[in-house]
């Protein structure tokens, strides 16, 4: 039998935190949309009104519709972290393990649970937020252009400008959840190993690594591959040199094409050798929190 | 049907304590097993090795499984309630229903919603606003709707008011007992469960002190209230233990010519809790 949709089920209802961390946002976004300026890297709403700019519209408006992923994946992120430390330890810690244990649910199905709301779940209806928010910002934002441009409600509808929009944010999210795998395999293994302060555990051995490699070899290469763990996935995903070259002509660093969506480099991301050695160690992390999570039934 | 449990050799230490120590036992299908032991004795540690919660040395099969590596198989036959009630509190009632409803093939939600309608358990509520006894009372709703091969019980009726107490029992034995089902059943207070019982365990710093039928206890049992002119005569049938009660000493055999003892004084089987404290006493003299 498969459990899996209704363990899914089981961490919303216990998490509202899922709903009110991007309805909060939702809320900022709208205000800023409906009463603020609205601009993500030099693009900003008050530029598709002027004339001077008409050539860049396209630009602006791809640049505004991708800006607004960036605060909803912020708080995803910090989401993500917190609800995978708690994953397997609040319920040890709250001793309620002893009532789900009681249930046929393998501890590999848990686990496996917990990875699918992380990495599939939120993403998926970050995405749904982010989509509903565009649809939004495209109205008032028609009705706020609409006394100083003309033919702007075709102009920002425009179907290829949402599609590419869209694509980039959902390329950008399911390559970074990739990307960021093992990050997760750490943070449930973490979970499932902890008797109590989760976050030092997901830290300090880190660090005590890292020291121990300076003292001894002087070398850094622990440092260096986290740096490129928490840097490398957006010169990797994405090809920014081209839209980058197109910018700078008149000054406002806006590339002219406009056409961001010909920066997805899934090419370079999936024969970088970073990805599938990214994937085996968070396969790793993940087989050990489920033995872990066997092991332990309490803290 | 074979033994529901089988223990063989079953050992778990922590450091340098052995909570079980080379414990072997069975139980048969369609007996209620009373686990007896005093605190820090052994009993948790057993029950959670039965219910595959921890692992251990020995060999143990619940239903012919193992329960440690096979949890999950095993749940759908064995449910359990391991200590106080453990009901997390963000939890609303009807989450609970119908999440043991999608994961557990055997669950009966309108039997559940049954238990419950005789309690004034809101299905909007959560968890964490119910009572204490609420919660019990939820959690056992829950595990007696439960079709199960084995029934763990560890502290049952904790926190619960006695009048919910004796319910809880007389509807475990006339809604939820029948001679295919076993139950095992942890409690310190033995009283309340003595006349469910048909076997008892008793279990003192992780080894095993008596494994026994009810009828063998009543058959090779013996207390003894000892005529004071008699004390002499009774201490030549060798009690394992005796003790002081109101001036009048009273005697506990074992395997003794009841026939005997019974010219000697006021001779009755012992009840449970009175026969623990003699055999671990008696064990310790």
């Amino acid at each position: 039998m498969n459990h899996l949709p209704l363990l899914i089920r089981r961490e919303f209802w216990e998490h509202r935190s899922f709903f009110i961390a991007p309805a909060v946002v939702a809320a900022i976004l709208i205000l800023i949309i409906t009463f603020g300026h609205p601009q993500f890297r030099h693009a900003s709403l008050d530029l598709v009104g002027n004339p001077e700019f008409e050539s860049k519209r396209y630009a602006i408006l791809t640049l505004l519709l991708t800006g607004v992923a960036v605060p909803y994946l912020i708080s995803m992120g910090f989401l993500t972290l917190f609800y995978l430390l708690d994953s397997l330890y609040a319920d040890r810690k709250d001793r309620s393990v002893l009532f789900w244990k009681s249930l046929p649910v393998s501890d590999r199905e848990t686990v496996i649970s917990k990875l699918v709301v992380a990495a599939v779940a939120l993403p998926l209806m970050t995405f749904g937020a982010v989509l509903a928010t565009n649809l939004l910002f495209g109205l008032i934002g028609s009705l706020r252009l609409s006394g100083t441009v003309e033919h702007v409600w075709s102009m920002v509808w425009e179907p290829r400008l949402w599609f590419a929009a869209h694509a980039l944010i959902l390329y950008s999210m399911a390559t970074m959840t990739l990307w960021y795998l093992p990050i997760l395999g750490w943070l449930l293994l973490v979970s499932a190993w902890a008797r109590r302060a989760v976050i030092l555990w997901a830290v300090l051995p880190i660090l005590a690594l890292m020291l121990l490699e300076y003292g001894f070899l002087q070398t850094f290469h622990v440092a260096h591959m986290l740096r490129d763990r928490f840097g490398g996935w957006f010169h990797l995903a994405l090809n920014t040199n081209a839209a980058e070259r197109a910018a700078d002509v008149d000054g406002s660093r806006i590339p002219m094409t406009g056409r961001l969506i010909d920066s997805i480099d899934p090419g370079t991301f999936f024969s970088s050798p970073g990805l599938w050695i990214g994937l085996i160690v968070a396969a790793g992390f993940i087989w050990a929190a489920i033995l872990l999570r066997r092991r332990r039934s309490e803290t | 049907m074979g033994a529901v449990i089988e223990a063989r050799g079953l050992s778990k230490s922590f450091g340098k304590f052995h909570a079980l120590d080379n414990v072997s036992f069975s139980a048969a299908a369609g007996r209620i097993v009373g686990l007896i032991g005093p605190n820090g004795a052994g009993k948790t540690t057993a029950l959670r090795a039965i219910l595959g919660l921890t692992n251990y040395e020995g060999e143990l099969k619940v239903l012919d499984l193992d329960p440690y590596t096979q949890r999950d198989r095993l749940m759908q036959e064995v449910c359990f309630i391991a200590d106080v009630a453990v009901l997390p509190g963000w939890l609303r009632v009807q989450q609970a229903v119908d999440f043991v409803a999608g994961v557990h093939p055997r669950f009966r939600p309108e039997l559940a919603e049954q238990f419950l309608g005789r309690t004034n358990i809101k299905r909007t509520s959560r968890v964490r606003e119910l009572s204490k006894g609420m919660i019990t009372q939820l959690h056992l709703a829950l595990v007696m709707a439960i079709d199960a091969k084995l029934l763990v019980l560890d502290e049952p009726t904790i926190g619960l008011d006695i009048i919910y107490r004796k319910q809880f029992y007389e509807s475990l034995l006339s809604d939820y007992f029948d001679h295919e089902r076993t139950i095992v059943i942890t409690t310190h207070q033995v009283e309340e469960v003595e006349n469910l019982l048909t076997d008892v365990l008793f279990i003192d710093r992780g080894r095993i002190v008596l494994d026994s039928t009810m009828e063998q206890v009543a058959e090779s049992f013996v207390q003894l209230t000892v005529n004071p002119d008699h004390v002499a005569a009774a201490r030549e049938f060798k009690p394992f233990y005796e003790r002081e009660v109101f001036g009048r000493t009273v005697m506990f055999f074992q395997n003794a010519a009841a026939d005997a003892l019974h010219k000697l004084g006021d001779a009755r089987t012992p009840s449970v809790a009175d026969l623990f404290v003699a055999k671990i006493k008696g064990a310790a003299a």
